[in-house]
């Protein structure tokens, strides 16, 4: 089944550069009240890097694209090219788009700033004014609505901005009027954060950043010196990034994901198992664990087919003795309560109701393995019943869950790719796994249902449900309070799939959905943002995979260590181009 | 003027036919999206088995379970004919055509010899938004 995330940025690339484009019209706003006269000049500049533009890109794709980074490349073009004849701009923005972007191969594709690129070439043979700068509160919302583009490419900005500043150290020339009037801010938030020119090389970026911003300061007043030193940064940052070294492909945190159910809507919860049995709501009486031994509990485990609940359904038996296999010294137990997928509640749920059953499966595996360290991890914002092993709390991110980043939040241990946790002497089952070797090895029971999510994306609300291996998932869906629409199936809202006819609930599905699709419009168009890359916990070149496995070049994407990813779908939620980026990445996984 | 409801669509099922792995992705899955955030459950298909990231695409109408009666054509107007007569065959009543690139006066001749209702309109005037709904209320779609 192919996955992908259900929840998705309400931003895009298109949207990026409409608020873009709101700035530079900001910007030029004080001088088309002063002089209205000015307005048709920039609509015609606009228009006719539009056409240029449309016109191009029908050429390239056969197909009408959004062409709101054409009316940037305009605005910025216009701002930069003041007292220039309207015919020389005209000509200008087009030649610019056709030589700064179209040869290069298009949006994304670009080495150089394409605006820059026609003020240099202009400024080289035409003599040109400098761009008005003259400090003036009027122009405060523009360069206030241009710090949040700083996000693009941090490192960048800031040392253009410190470049800027040391600059004026340098000339003795201090007071925020002088940022205002070299307009530090303004272009230090919009053409050093453009993502398709500008490394995001943090010492890259920050060295090209100051070096640009110190000499625009320096020469002052010179479009030309400021163009150039630009471009010139431009071309660096594109050699490093095409031919330096890869990300070091570490482990980082991730970052919070907003869940998908309202923080106040009350569970319900539904048993389609046809069990007998109820499920005890605040279970008084202590579940009973008679003493077995190693062998039985496994014998047990096998008999009645426990497998990892968490998504792996890993066989539950063969994992520790894995464990019992290790030559390790100290072994180590950690129960994986930590539900970091947005939309899964269902383990929260089991741990309220049934901690006492939870509690006994981990006495029953200290029984068959003496572990060093048992622990419990939660989310540092779950409180839970007191039960005599020790709790860790671990920070509320997406993916703190994943096995290795567990073991690294918990025992403060980093394996690397290739390495195998059980061989290493450290036990990770998912709570409901625990639950279910209670529920195989004490009472005997085969390992047929289990405890899903099903959630409504539409209204926010979901439920704990009880299900049979085998059951339909539709079937299910329909069983249950939901409003019509898609049915979505898979590990987790971060990695779900269609369903199709006959799909039916099996080991690795912990969650059903009905919702909206999510707008994965697959865009041709990538701002080389980077984001997939920022927010992959496991600090892969997200973008270069997906590029490398959408011209089939899949030897080349192994080189970026593939096989490394978490199939968490981060970085399909993230990116602005409506990417499933998680599908390229698991293709080249695969290839 | 064009009428299409959800009755065209019936048992809320329809079959895409070339369904685009390729260049023209971005619009099949905008297609895909609109039909099925509607309510509309959609088997994609395309004969070369492009596939796509996140949709399950059928390679023939034999891979089919159950073959949905309403189809929707987004292929080219010389390529229609070829599929018509299976299409027939396999109890296709309604045919939607996603434009007249995809159905000139003959092939919409052959559908009606064969029974088969036909409206040419582009999904997204009916279930798109913004643009699309302008550009389906001044096409006529209602």
């Amino acid at each position: 089944m192919n996955t992908f995330s259900l929840i998705r940025t309400r931003w895009s690339n298109e949207k990026v550069m409409t608020a873009v484009f709101g700035v530079l019209a900001m910007y030029l706003l004080p001088s088309w009240i002063r002089q209205p006269e000015s307005i048709p000049a920039f609509l015609a500049v606009v228009a006719a890097a539009l056409l240029t533009d449309s016109v191009l890109n029908l050429i390239r794709y056969r197909c009408p694209v959004c062409g709101v980074s054409a009316a940037v490349t305009a605005g910025v073009f216009y701002i930069l090219t003041p007292g220039t004849a309207l015919w020389v701009r005209i000509a200008g923005v087009a030649a610019a788009l056709l030589a700064g972007k179209h040869l290069w191969g298009g949006t994304g594709k670009n080495p150089i700033n394409p605006a820059l690129a026609g003020v240099l070439a202009i400024g080289l043979v035409l003599p040109m004014n400098a761009p008005d700068f003259t400090p003036q509160l009027s122009m405060l919302p523009a360069l206030l609505l241009s710090i949040p583009f700083i996000r693009f490419r941090p490192y960048a900005a800031a040392g253009f901005m410190a470049g800027m500043a040391a600059a004026m150290v340098f000339r003795q020339n201090f007071g925020f009027d002088s940022y205002l009037e070299y307009g530090a801010i303004f272009w230090g938030c919009l053409v050093l954060t453009d993502p398709v020119t500008v490394s995001p090389r943090p010492v890259l970026g920050a060295a090209g950043g100051a070096f640009t911003g110190a000499v625009s300061m320096l020469l002052s007043g010179s479009t030309v010196v400021m163009a150039g030193s630009i471009l010139i940064f431009n071309v660096i940052c594109f050699i490093a990034d095409r031919y330096l070294e890869l990300p070091s492909g570490n482990m980082r945190r991730g970052k919070p994901v907003d869940g998908v159910i309202a923080r106040n809507s009350e569970v319900l919860f539904f048993d389609l198992s046809q069990s007998k049995e109820e499920i005890r709501q605040g279970a008084e009486e202590k579940a009973a664990v008679p003493e077995f031994s190693s062998q039985e509990i496994l014998q047990r485990l096998e008999r009645n087919g426990v497998v990892g609940m968490g998504g792996a359904a890993f066989p539950t038996a063969e994992k520790i003795r894995s464990v019992m296999r290790a030559r390790e010294e100290k072994k180590y137990f950690i129960i994986n309560a930590v539900e970091c997928d947005p939309g899964l509640i269902h383990d929260g749920w089991l741990m309220d109701r049934c901690m006492e059953e939870i509690c006994a499966g981990i006495k029953l595996m200290q029984q068959c393995v003496a572990f060093e360290v048992v622990v419990m991890a939660v989310k540092e914002t779950k409180t839970i019943k007191a039960c005599n092993v020790n709790v860790a709390k671990v920070p509320d991110y997406y993916p703190a869950g994943a096995e290795k980043e567990l073991i690294r939040l918990v025992l403060g241990r980093e394996l690397s790719v290739g390495d195998i946790p059980a061989e290493k002497g450290i036990l990770v089952l998912n709570v409901q796994t625990v639950f279910a070797i209670f529920e195989a090895v004490v009472r005997n029971k085969r390992a047929l249902t289990k405890f899903i999510t099903v959630a409504d994306m539409n209204t926010k609300t979901a439920y704990v449900v009880k299900t049979k291996l085998g059951a339909d998932i539709r079937a299910v869906a329909d069983k249950l309070p939901l409003t019509p629409g898609n049915i979505f199936a898979g590990g987790g809202a971060m990695q779900c799939g269609n369903v199709y006819a006959n799909d039916v609930v099996d080991k690795h599905v912990n969650f059903i959905a009905v919702s909206r699709f999510p707008g994965y419009k697959e865009s041709v168009l990538c701002s080389r943002c980077g984001f997939c890359d920022k927010n992959c916990p496991m600090g892969l070149g997200v973008s270069r995979i997906s590029q490398f496995v959408e011209q089939g070049k899949l030897e080349k994407a192994k080189k970026y260590r593939p096989e490394s990813c978490l199939q968490c779908g981060n970085c399909s939620r993230v990116c602005l181009a409506g990417r499933n980026l998680a599908a390229r990445v698991r293709a080249a996984k695969a290839g | 003027m064009i009428k299409i409801d959800k009755d065209f669509y019936e048992n809320g099922q329809v079959l895409f036919i070339g369904y685009s792995g390729g260049k023209n992705r971005p619009f099949s899955k905008m297609v895909y999206q609109a039909f099925t955030n509607n309510g509309i459950k959609v088997y994609a298909l395309n004969n070369k088995a492009e596939g796509d990231y996140d949709i399950k695409v059928y390679g023939s109408l034999g891979e089919l379970a159950e073959v949905p009666t309403t189809a929707y054509v987004l292929l080219k107007k010389e390529n229609v004919p070829g599929i018509l007569k299976e299409l027939g065959a396999r109890g296709i009543k309604r045919i939607q055509f996603q434009s007249s690139r995809s159905a000139d006066a003959s092939v919409l001749e052959a559908c009606a010899q064969k029974g088969i209702e036909t409206a040419v309109a582009c999904p997204l005037m009916k279930f798109g938004s913004g643009l699309h709904r302008l550009h389906g209320f001044f096409a006529g779609v209602r």
